[in-house]
């Protein structure tokens, strides 16, 4: 298996690099200074910043820089914008949107694939037909319907003449990020999640749920009809056994897929969520880095993201031979 | 020059009025060499100043909290004979003369989105706010402007700032079409100016929050025409003295004239103002081509003086009309702020005979006189300046917002009791 890994990553070398390049390459085409310093600028700021950003040195030194920075993992170039190391600011919002990505898909998880469960065993029927139906809903409303509506039912309409809001729709507290937090006070840590993180959270389930609940239902239906299935009936099994012992287990290679896909999109985080909740996370970085055309932080989340995508399709191939030994790595 | 410990001398070449306001912009302030060199490009995160307040914690998009200075030298909240009578009705006058600033910590929390600031105002938790154009006629009423009776039996009050903005497009005084000083090339950009209709971009694009105007001088400074109509005057929409301006330039009914580059950037709803323009530009048969480009590339093209006609925007730094005349000095041309490239000899020296004057009827005639001349030779379509609406809850005293001066958060108290 460890031939197979390392001879995926060398693979990957390439493409990697050529991610980073085309990277590069397309936050130049446009000057990079010009664009940083507005209509104004002198010829001798211009000069000075190109100057203090690298810019003013051949493209291809710039390119090994990058690398070698990427490569050694230090990302201690500072961001134009907000002058801080890059790194210093993946591993702030890092956390950040961990806490919002990982509940949300853990609970996702855990639900669609039961209701998927559930809609197999119960094909056809009433019970398959209105989760269905609630699913097909689900999916057909935008993302941003359920934050708008959902921030202005819980986060302001609920409190009503109380004055006291179930969830806060803005902001984030610091201290979520820090472990000594979660170690010292739970009680308060998990308080202070729902507060702020709740309500992501749950528009992110509610969703996810809609996809999420139709794909696991597909999977599980397809197992239904297999032999396995028929002999663990004729053996006398349980609906329970043969639900969750038999065709779960038999069906965890699409679930490690979908699980899978999804990883990189954790550490990238969800950028309207972010944006819209004031989550300083790794989504709401890369899109003001973006907009404040702050090329670094851009630069590393890209090569970060890159990194991840590559990591988790090894990882997937990995996994599949973990849990189906039919599966065989070479 | 120092003069001791705590006073310094700068000794101008000539007098130059603008001077004084240059010194009440951020960029003056008094800052200690040692902290600045220490810091370097971190200054901004680690300011060391005299202000009221010292920085606690700035997360750059997201938020800014700050502690009252304890050190801060005596300030007085102004006496209450300066302040207007709008500002009595809002009980601004009540702590004159008491030692400011009055609160221990000041908040400011920066939204991306407009919905949660909006929610959060309502919701009581924020003491003042922009009002976002897709709220505003939550708060005020569409057509009179007028804080809406709900609103206010809340407690809520509004202060309406109109901006020192210069908004408008440009014509590249150098440019092969579009340029030039004869009466047919003014014609010709005279008819494109008739042709368009500002009031409809105001209602579409700006909920009719803006005021039009005539000339490079906004609302509320000298030299800026009275009812924002000047003597001389080519805004639109008259589509018929437009078509006689273009058969004046040699183009009856549109003919023979080559289609118009126009620059601009593709940010905001530009690409939906262009369509507007191109529309109405098309009643007269001008046939305009929209470039929408990234930023940099539209200010490369006007720096090289390659965009004939382009879109910017101009918010003076400081409230005199000298900062926005500045904008047609012929040797501020391209790169500098002047992208028009309009030279005018007799405007130049009028320039620099205002450099040294102070506001008096006088220097007020000249302002005038230059805005006429740069209205009648047309380097530009305009002007429009934006109305900014603010809200302000019951429990936040002694808001008086401004966009040109941040100095007045030292003013801000809380009540309590009526959070």
């Amino acid at each position: 298996m460890w031939s197979y890994v390392i001879r995926r990553l060398l693979y990957n070398i390439p493409v990697y690099l050529g991610i980073i390049l085309l990277v590069m390459l397309a936050l130049r085409v446009n000057d990079p200074v010009t664009a940083f310093l507005g209509k104004n600028a002198t010829e001798e700021s211009y000069n000075a910043i190109k100057e203090s950003f690298g810019l003013d040195r051949p493209f291809i030194v710039q390119y090994v820089d990058r690398v070698r920075s990427i490569v050694t993992l230090d990302f201690s170039d500072t961001s134009w914008e907000q002058k801080r190391p890059v790194g210093e600011m993946i591993t702030t919002a890092v956390p950040a949107t961990a806490l919002i990505t990982v509940p949300g898909l853990v609970i996702t998880t855990l639900l669609t694939v039961v209701i998927g469960l559930v809609c197999s065993f119960y094909r056809g029927r009433l019970l398959d037909k209105a989760l269905m139906l609630t699913a097909v809903l689900g999916m057909s409303i935008s993302f941003l319907v359920y934050i708008i509506v959902g921030q202005y039912f819980f986060g302001y309409q609920l409190g009503g003449d109380s004055g006291v809001f179930p969830f806060d729709i803005e902001g984030y507290d610091v201290r979520l990020s820090t472990l000594g937090f979660w170690a010292g006070s739970p009680v308060e840590a998990v308080q202070t999640w729902l507060q702020y993180c709740g309500l992501p959270v749950l528009i992110s389930v509610i969703v996810a749920m809609g996809y999420d609940t139709r794909f696991y239902r597909a999977v599980m239906v397809e197992e239904t009809g297999r032999d396995y299935i028929t002999t663990a009936r004729a053996k006398g099994a349980t609906s329970k056994k043969i639900m969750f012992v038999h065709m779960l287990k038999n069906a965890m290679i699409p679930i490690i897929t979908r699980i899978m896909i999804s990883l990189p999109f954790l550490i990238v985080g969800s950028i309207l969520l972010e944006v819209f909740f004031s989550i300083p996370g790794m989504g709401r970085t890369l899109i003001t880095a973006i907009v404040a055309k702050d090329f670094p932080v851009v630069e590393y989340m890209s090569a970060l993201f890159a990194a991840v995508v590559i990591l988790t399709v090894i990882l997937t191939d990995v996994l599949y031979a973990i849990f189906d030994p039919r599966v065989r790595l070479s | 020059m120092k003069s001791d410990d705590h006073n310094f001398q700068i000794i101008l070449e000539q007098p130059v009025y603008r001077f004084l306001y240059v010194l009440a912009m951020f960029q003056t302030s008094i800052v200690p060499r040692e902290a600045v060199e220490f810091h370097g490009d971190r200054f901004a995160f680690n300011p060391v100043g005299t202000g009221p307040f010292i920085l606690d914690e700035w997360i750059p998009k997201k938020s800014l909290t700050a502690d009252a200075n304890p050190n801060y030298h005596e300030v007085l909240y102004p006496a209450e004979d300066e302040w207007t009578r709008d500002d009595r009705r809002n009980r601004l006058h009540r702590p004159a003369g008491q030692k400011v600033p009055f609160v221990d910590r000041i908040e400011f929390t920066m939204f991306v989105e407009d919905q949660p600031m909006w929610l959060r105002f309502q919701a009581g938790d924020i003491g003042l706010t922009q009002v976002p154009a897709e709220y505003f006629e939550q708060a005020f009423d569409g057509r009179t402007k007028r804080l809406l009776p709900e609103v206010r039996q809340r407690g809520v009050r509004h202060d309406i700032v109109p901006l020192l903005d210069f908004i408008f497009r440009g014509f590249n005084m150098e440019d092969e079409l579009l340029g030039g000083y004869t009466p047919e090339k003014r014609a010709l950009r005279q008819a494109i100016h008739l042709a368009i209709d500002l009031d409809e971009f105001s209602e579409t694009f700006y909920q009719g929050n803006t005021i039009q105007y005539d000339g490079p001088i906004p609302p509320r400074l000298d030299g800026h025409p009275e009812g924002g109509t000047a003597p001389v005057s080519f805004r639109g929409p008259n589509l018929q003295l437009a078509r006689q301006k273009l058969a004046e330039a040699g183009y009856p009914d549109g003919e023979g004239l080559p289609a118009i580059k126009f620059y601009t950037s593709r940010g905001g709803n530009n690409a939906e103002q262009v369509e507007m323009m191109k529309r109405q530009l098309a009643e007269v048969n001008i046939n305009l081509q929209p470039e929408l480009v990234d930023f940099s590339t539209l200010i490369e093209f006007t720096n090289n003086k390659k965009a004939p006609m382009f879109g910017f925007a101009w918010s003076s730094d400081y409230p005199d009309a000298e900062n926005n005349l500045a904008l047609f000095y012929s040797p501020n041309e391209s790169p500098g702020s002047n992208h028009y490239n309009y030279k005018n000899p007799e405007f130049d020296a009028l320039y620099e005979k205002i450099l040294t004057m102070e506001p008096s009827e006088e220097r007020t005639a000249i302002y005038e006189r230059m805005r006429d001349m740069v209205i009648e030779d047309t380097p530009y379509i305009g002007s429009m300046a934006r109305t900014r609406y603010y809200l302000i809850n019951e429990w936040l005293l002694n808001a008086k917002p401004t966009e040109r001066y941040y100095a007045w958060f030292k003013f801000l108290d809380v009540d309590d009791s009526k959070r």
